[in-house]
């Protein structure tokens, strides 16, 4: 082979794949089980629940192998079935329960800020995927949601089955939640996560 | 358009999904003062930031690859034995023909089974009669198989889709509603219960009496009582049962909504399924007060009028099939 030392290509992993050469499926599991999980992971935060919905991913890929049409890459293919297997999952375990209320408006005020003396930008990132962690539910998952499965309000509402302007509200809520974590960064301390955990309740 | 607007119409600018015409409307609130643009700048900042943020996995490869190969190999196992089976009655039958050949019509008549009776309802819903007196309400699309003589020391029945059972009492035959993929039965005595069945699930709900629900792996199951519905979750073969707030899920069979002291929450969650519309409840202080009420077949903005008279309501309706509930109070 002329192409020895590199790793098969896609395409050949998924001829092989097709007929029915489960080496191939160790070899697409191997490279894209961890990566999987994490994306699965921002939309079910429980890692039992995420190994076995991704699992669920390959077996369902060998499940079709023989007639697979994959227009985009394979990673983005299993992405999107892995996220599409977490939004399944969340309906039918009836987890979300996105009442349409106003509930969020009561938002704190922010108050101007200078990010310019925000000094330490490594301490910044980790305070915001601490805060993102933090949010309620619903409003972590439609952040996520857009955030990192670049899914549009109208997407994100449609596959929720809630109206636009939920999601609105939600976005809304994240972004100015996510606001004051910046506004606090510089003396971010347990002090400031206990009044994030005061403000936004409990996780739901 | 109030500050809120604005942070969406910025996260839409963020994302990439803003308009031509929404990004004039935020350039020029953002250029009507500094506090706006520090706004979208922290936003910015915020949005860009919280990129990274994913939980880094590092899984035992081998031990979840061997969780993957065994669902493949339980998932192949029946296919390959419905395959073995049928061509087993295939060559079965095929003895029967010649037997019946050779010896003719009495000895034929004597290897027969009992007749096995299908009815499907691919049109609309169906009542089906069976022989022990049992009646059975069959959803659109469901199918039952069973026998012409309940012979045995049960009554093994065969259920594809969703269907509403009353069974006749007999403590003597257990009833038993085996599912299309043997994935789970349900066995009774005598009581009224609904399944409902997909790919991912089978559901159980019991109106009346007690029924025994077990998935294929469990032999006992877990029994259920009236009020309680069981939600088997094939891939995970997990059971999670729940108290039943309204048999609502049952209007299918029953014809109609009906509430007793149930929390708006569901009212509006059983109301939307029931006429596929969308309804919003402004007023989240509301979600839990409790609504009484029969409602027969009535016009979806009938029954929004007198739950708006119950707890002085308003309601309007927002798009096509789409409606708002706003103020009152409990009492």
């Amino acid at each position: 082979m002329t192409n020895s030392g590199k790793s098969p290509t896609e395409q050949t992993l998924l001829t092989a794949l097709a007929q029915g050469d489960e080496s191939a499926l160790r070899q697409i599991f191997d490279r894209y089980y961890n990566g999987l999980l994490g994306a699965v992971f921002r939309i079910v935060p429980d890692e039992d629940t995420c190994q076995d919905l991704v699992q669920e991913v390959f077996v369902e890929l060998w499940r079709k192998r023989a007639d697979l049409d994959i227009h985009t890459s394979l990673q983005a293919y299993l992405r999107r079935a892995a996220v599409n297997r977490a939004l399944n999952h969340l309906k039918t375990q009836r987890r979300i329960q996105l009442q349409e209320s106003d509930d969020w408006a009561t938002t704190v005020d922010t108050s101007p800020s200078d990010i310019r003396q925000l000094e330490k930008q490594e301490s910044l990132e980790a305070a915001l995927h601490k805060a993102i962690e933090l949010l309620p539910e619903k409003c972590r998952l439609v952040f996520s949601l857009s955030r990192f499965e670049h899914m549009s309000h109208r997407e994100i509402a449609a596959q929720l089955d809630i109206s636009v302007k939920t999601i609105e509200n939600q976005i809304t809520k994240a972004m100015k939640l996510l606001r004051e974590v910046l506004l606090h960064s510089r003396d971010l301390s347990p002090v400031v996560i206990w009044i994030l955990n005061y403000w936004w309740g409990h996780r739901g | 358009m109030q500050d809120n607007d604005y942070i969406v119409l910025l996260h839409k600018h963020l994302s990439g999904e803003i308009s031509p015409a929404e990004q004039t409307t935020l350039d020029a609130w953002l250029q009507s003062s500094t506090e706006n643009a520090r706004l979208a700048d922290d936003l910015r900042l915020a949005w860009e930031k919280s990129e990274g943020y994913e939980k880094t996995f590092d899984t035992d490869l081998d031990a979840a690859f061997g969780k993957v190969q065994a669902r493949i190999r339980t998932e192949e196992q029946p296919i390959r034995a419905t395959f073995v089976r049928s061509q087993l009655l295939r060559v079965a039958a095929t003895i029967a023909l010649l037997l019946a050949g050779v010896w003719g019509f009495r000895h034929f008549y004597h290897v027969e089974a009992p007749a096995q009776m299908v009815v499907s309802s691919p049109t609309g819903n169906k009542e089906v009669t069976l022989p022990d007196g049992t009646q059975v309400w069959l959803r659109e699309g469901a199918e039952v198989a069973y026998p012409a003589a309940f012979a045995g020391n049960t009554r093994p029945v065969q259920l594809k889709g969703e269907a509403y059972f009353k069974v006749a009492h007999d403590a003597s035959k257990p009833f038993r509603v085996q599912m299309e993929d043997g994935k789970g039965s349900v066995e009774v005595l005598g009581t009224q219960f609904n399944v409902r069945q997909n790919a991912e699930e089978i559901a159980v709900t019991v109106r009346e009496g007690k029924v025994r629900f077990a998935p294929e792996t469990q032999s006992n199951g877990v029994v259920l009582t009236a009020g309680k519905k069981a939600v088997l979750n094939k891939a995970r073969r997990q059971i999670v049962t729940e108290n039943v707030l309204t048999f609502n899920e049952l209007s299918w069979q029953s014809g109609g909504l009906e509430f007793v002291r149930t929390p708006l929450r569901q009212v509006v969650r059983d109301l939307q399924t029931y006429y596929n519309a969308q309804i919003t409840l402004g007023n989240s202080n509301m979600l839990d007060c409790t609504y009484t009420a029969p409602l027969t077949r009535q016009p979806l903005e009938k029954v929004l009028e007198s739950l708006s008279l119950t707890y002085q309501m308003q309601w309007e309706k927002t798009g096509a099939n789409a409606y708002r509930l706003t103020g009152g109070s409990c009492q």
